[in-house]
C-alpha cells in the first residue's frame, strides 16, 4: 500500500528518470563503444539497438504520465 | 581491460632502451667532445639536449608504469554491504548551464546506493544562475550549499561545506560528470577494506568525442593518461586525485586540513599532503562516470593552462619537501610526483625541439651536433622503436593510431599554453588564462594563436631558404633540418584542423528542393553543442527564411504526397550566420517522429 502523495512523487521521479537518464546513459555508452574495439558495423548495430531503447523509453514516459494523471484525478488516497 | 605484455614485446622494449641510450650517448659525446662550438651555439646545444633528455626521462617513466601496471591489484568485490556507510556527494558549480547540472544530478540521484546525500555547492554570483540552481535543487531533492565569501574556488567551497558534514566518505564530481548507477557500490567496499586508503580515483571518460575534434583530441590524451600511467601509479600509492570521480575518506581529508586551496590544482596538491602523511591511494581502472571534454581550443587551452600552472606550482613544493623531508615519501612516490609535477615543461621542450631547425636553416646555428650520418643512424632506431612501443601498447587496448595522433597533435599545438603556465608557476605569478567569452564549439580568433602561426610562418620561410642553401652548399645537414622543419610545419598546421566549428552537421544532407517543407519555430531552446549524433534519429539541412538560434525546437511538416504530410519535431543543430539570397542554411536533428512515418521520412531524406 502506498499513499497518494508518495505515489505521485515516485511517479514524478520515474518520469524524470525515464525522460533523462535513459537517453543520457544511452548517449554516453554509445560513445564509449568507440573504444571497444568492436567492428564498426557491429557498433552501428548496437547503437541502433540503443536507439530503439530510447524510443521504447518515450512510450514508457507516456504510460507513466497516463498513470500519474489517473492517480491525480482519482479520489482514493491509498493505492 | 588489462592486456598481458608478450615476450616479443618485452624484447622490443629492451631494444628501445638500447636505441635511446645509443642515441643520447652519440648526442652528448659529439656535443661535448667532438665539436668546437662557440658559447652561443653551445648554449642552444645544451638546451636542445635538455629538451631531448626531458622527453626521454618521461618516456622512461611511461615504460616503468607499463611494468608496474602488470602487478595485479586486488580490489574488494562490489558486494552489497550490510550497513552502507554514509556518503556525501558534492558537486561544486559556478555559472554552469542548467542542462549540464540536470544531467549530472539525475545520474547522481540514480546511484544504487541508499545511504547518500547529494550536495549542490552553488558558488554562482549571478542571480539568474542562483535561481536556476534553487529550482533544480527543489525539483530533484538536492541539498543546496552556498557561502557568503568566495575563497579558494572549488577547493574553498568544498572545504566550507565539509565543516558541516559528518559523513564517512565524500564523493566529488565535477558539474559535467555523469556517474553510472553502480559507482558507489563498487568504490565504497574498496575503501572499507583498507582503513589507510585516503581516496579511490576512477577514470574520466569524455563521450563528446564523436563530433568534436578538440574533445576527441583531449579525450585521447586523457585515455593515454588513465590507461598505463594511472594503473602504474595506482600500484605504488602514487596515484594522485584528479578532482572528480573520486571518493575520499572524510577522516583522511580532514587530517590534512581539507583540500589545498593555495593552487589551482587542489586535487594534486592535496594528494601530496595525504601521501606524505602516510595515507594510501588507489586507482580503480573501471570507467564509472562519463563526462564532456572541452569543445573548442579556448576551453582546451584554459584547462591545460590551469593544469600546467597548478602542477608546476606543486613541483616547487615537491622539491622543497624532497630536500627537507626526504623520508616522507617512498622513492617510487618521489619519482612519480617529480614526473607528474614536471610534465608540463613539455611545452618548453617542444619549443626548443621545434625552434632548432629554424635556427639552423636561417642563422646557421647547428642543431644536431653530430655529423648528419651519425645523427640519422642513431636517431631513426630510437624514434621508430619508441613510437612503435607507444602505439603497439595502446593499440593492444583498441586505440587506433589516428586517434592517438589526434591527441598528440593537439598537445603539441598547446605548447605556448604550457610554457605560459609553467613560467607563471615558476615565478609565482597570478594569472587567469586570456581567451574567454567564446561560445561552445566556436573557433578562436587567429590573434590568440600567434605563437603557433608565427612558427608556421618561420617554417615556410626557413624551408624555402634551406632549399636555396642546399642548392648552393650541398650540405646534408641542411636537408636533415629542412625535413625536421617540414615535419614540425605539418604538426603545427593541425591547429587549423582543431580550430573549426563543431563538425556536427557535415553528414546532414540538404533537403531536396522538390519536397514541400513547412516549419514552426517554438520558444524552447536547449544546449546542443555537446550532444552526439546519436541524440537524433535523423538529420538534414533545410533553408529557413529567418535566422534561428542553435538548440531551438522546430515542428516540421514534410509532404510525402499532397495529402500525406509527415509531422515531426527537430532541433536546430547548426545555422548559418549569414543569409544567402534571403535564406539561412539550417541543420536539423530529428528528435521525435511517429514510428509509422519513420521509414518514409528516411526515404524522403535519402537516408538508410
Amino acid at each position: 500500500m502506498i499513499k497518494k502523495a508518495l505515489l505521485l512523487s515516485q511517479l514524478k521521479d520515474l518520469i524524470e528518470n525515464e525522460k533523462m537518464l535513459v537517453p543520457l546513459l544511452n548517449r554516453h555508452i554509445s560513445s564509449a563503444l568507440f573504444f571497444s574495439g568492436i567492428d564498426t558495423k557491429e557498433q552501428e548495430k548496437i547503437k541502433e539497438r540503443f536507439q530503439a531503447m530510447v524510443l521504447t523509453q518515450t512510450q514508457h514516459v507516456e504510460a507513466l504520465l497516463r498513470i500519474k494523471e489517473d492517480v491525480e484525478g482519482g479520489s482514493g488516497d491509498v493505492y | 581491460m588489462k592486456a598481458k605484455i608478450p615476450i616479443s614485446f618485452l624484447s622490443i622494449l629492451i631494444f628501445g632502451f638500447m636505441a635511446a641510450a645509443i642515441y643520447m650517448s652519440v648526442r652528448i659525446l659529439f656535443l661535448f667532445l667532438l665539436t668546437g662550438y662557440n658559447p652561443v651555439e653551445m648554449a642552444f646545444a645544451v638546451l636542445l639536449i635538455l629538451a631531448e633528455l626531458f622527453v626521454l626521462i618521461h618516456g622512461i617513466g611511461y615504460i616503468i608504469n607499463i611494468f608496474k601496471s602488470r602487478k595485479k591489484t586486488e580490489f574488494a568485490s562490489p558486494v552489497k554491504m550490510g550497513i552502507e556507510p554514509r556518503v556525501a556527494i558534492l558537486v561544486a558549480s559556478r555559472h554552469e548551464p542548467r542542462w549540464i547540472l540536470e544531467n549530472t544530478f539525475i545520474s547522481i540521484k540514480n546511484l544504487n546506493y541508499k545511504n547518500k546525500e547529494v550536495y549542490f555547492l552553488d558558488d554562482s554570483s549571478d542571480e539568474n544562475y542562483k535561481r536556476e540552481a534553487d529550482g533544480l535543487a527543489s525539483e530533484l531533492g538536492l541539498i543546496i550549499f552556498r557561502r557568503d565569501k568566495r575563497r579558494g574556488a572549488k577547493a574553498g567551497i568544498i572545504n566550507d561545506c565539509l565543516k558541516g558534514l559528518d559523513h564517512e566518505y565524500i564523493a566529488i564530481f565535477d558539474a559535467d560528470q555523469n556517474p553510472l548507477p553502480e559507482f558507489l557500490n563498487s568504490v565504497i567496499p574498496i575503501l572499507e577494506a583498507d582503513k589507510r586508503l585516503a581516496f579511490v580515483q576512477t577514470p574520466q571518460f569524455y563521450t563528446n568525442i564523436e563530433n568534436n575534434r578538440v574533445a576527441r583530441g583531449a579525450g585521447f590524451q586523457q585515455a593515454v593518461f588513465y590507461e598505463y600511467i594511472c594503473e602504474g601509479k595506482g600500484t605504488h600509492d602514487s596515484m594522485f586525485c584528479c578532482g572528480t570521480n573520486v571518493v575520499f575518506r572524510a577522516e583522511a581529508l580532514r587530517s590534512v586540513g581539507g583540500l589545498d586551496e593555495t593552487t589551482v590544482t587542489e586535487d594534486f596538491a592535496t594528494s601530496l599532503k595525504l601521501h606524505s602523511s602516510g595515507w594510501k591511494s588507489l586507482y580503480y581502472d573501471h570507467v564509472y562516470a562519463f563526462g564532456m571534454g572541452p569543445t573548442d581550443l579556448a576551453g582546451y587551452f584554459k584547462q591545460q593552462f590551469r593544469w600546467a600552472n597548478g602542477t608546476i606550482t606543486v613541483l616547487r613544493r615537491v622539491i622543497l619537501k624532497l630536500i627537507t623531508k626526504p623520508r616522507s615519501l617512498s622513492i617510487s612516490q618521489w619519482w612519480e610526483y617529480i614526473l607528474s609535477s614536471s610534465y608540463y615543461f613539455i611545452g618548453l621542450a617542444y619549443f626548443f625541439l621545434m625552434f632548432c631547425p629554424i635556427l639552423y636553416l636561417l642563422f646557421r646555428v647547428p642543431s644536431f651536433f653530430v655529423n648528419p650520418e651519425a645523427y640519422v643512424f642513431s636517431y631513426i632506431p630510437y624514434i621508430l622503436l619508441s613510437m612503435g612501443i607507444f602505439y603497439t601498447l595502446l593499440g593492444s587496448r583498441n586505440y587506433k593510431l589516428k586517434d592517438l595522433l589526434c591527441g598528440q597533435l593537439l598537445g603539441v599545438c598547446a605548447f605556448p599554453v604550457y610554457i605560459k603556465g609553467s613560467i607563471f608557476a615558476l615565478f609565482g605569478l597570478k594569472s587567469v588564462f586570456g581567451i574567454t567569452g567564446k561560445a561552445s564549439g566556436k573557433p578562436v580568433y587567429f590573434i590568440h594563436l600567434w605563437p603557433q602561426l608565427t612558427l608556421i610562418l618561420l617554417y615556410i620561410i626557413s624551408i624555402e631558404w634551406g632549399i636555396n642553401r642546399f642548392i648552393h652548399e650541398r650540405e646534408p645537414a641542411i636537408l636533415v633540418n629542412a625535413v625536421w622543419a617540414l615535419y614540425h610545419l605539418l604538426v603545427l598546421s593541425s591547429i587549423f584542423y582543431f580550430n573549426q566549428r563543431g563538425s556536427f552537421n557535415i553528414a546532414c544532407k540538404m533537403l531536396p528542393s522538390n519536397i514541400k517543407f513547412e516549419y514552426r519555430i517554438l520558444n524552447d531552446i536547449i544546449e546542443v553543442g555537446n550532444l552526439s549524433r546519436l541524440s537524433w534519429q535523423l538529420c538534414f539541412k533545410a533553408h529557413f527564411s529567418q535566422k534561428v538560434a542553435c538548440g531551438s525546437l522546430v515542428t516540421c511538416k514534410l509532404y510525402l504526397s499532397k495529402d500525406h504530410p509527415i509531422i515531426f519535431e527537430a532541433r536546430v543543430i547548426d545555422c548559418s550566420l549569414r543569409a544567402v539570397r534571403g535564406k539561412y542554411e539550417v541543420a536539423l536533428g530529428v528528435s521525435v517522429v511517429p514510428e509509422s512515418d519513420k521509414d518514409n521520412l528516411r526515404k524522403l531524406l535519402g537516408q538508410r
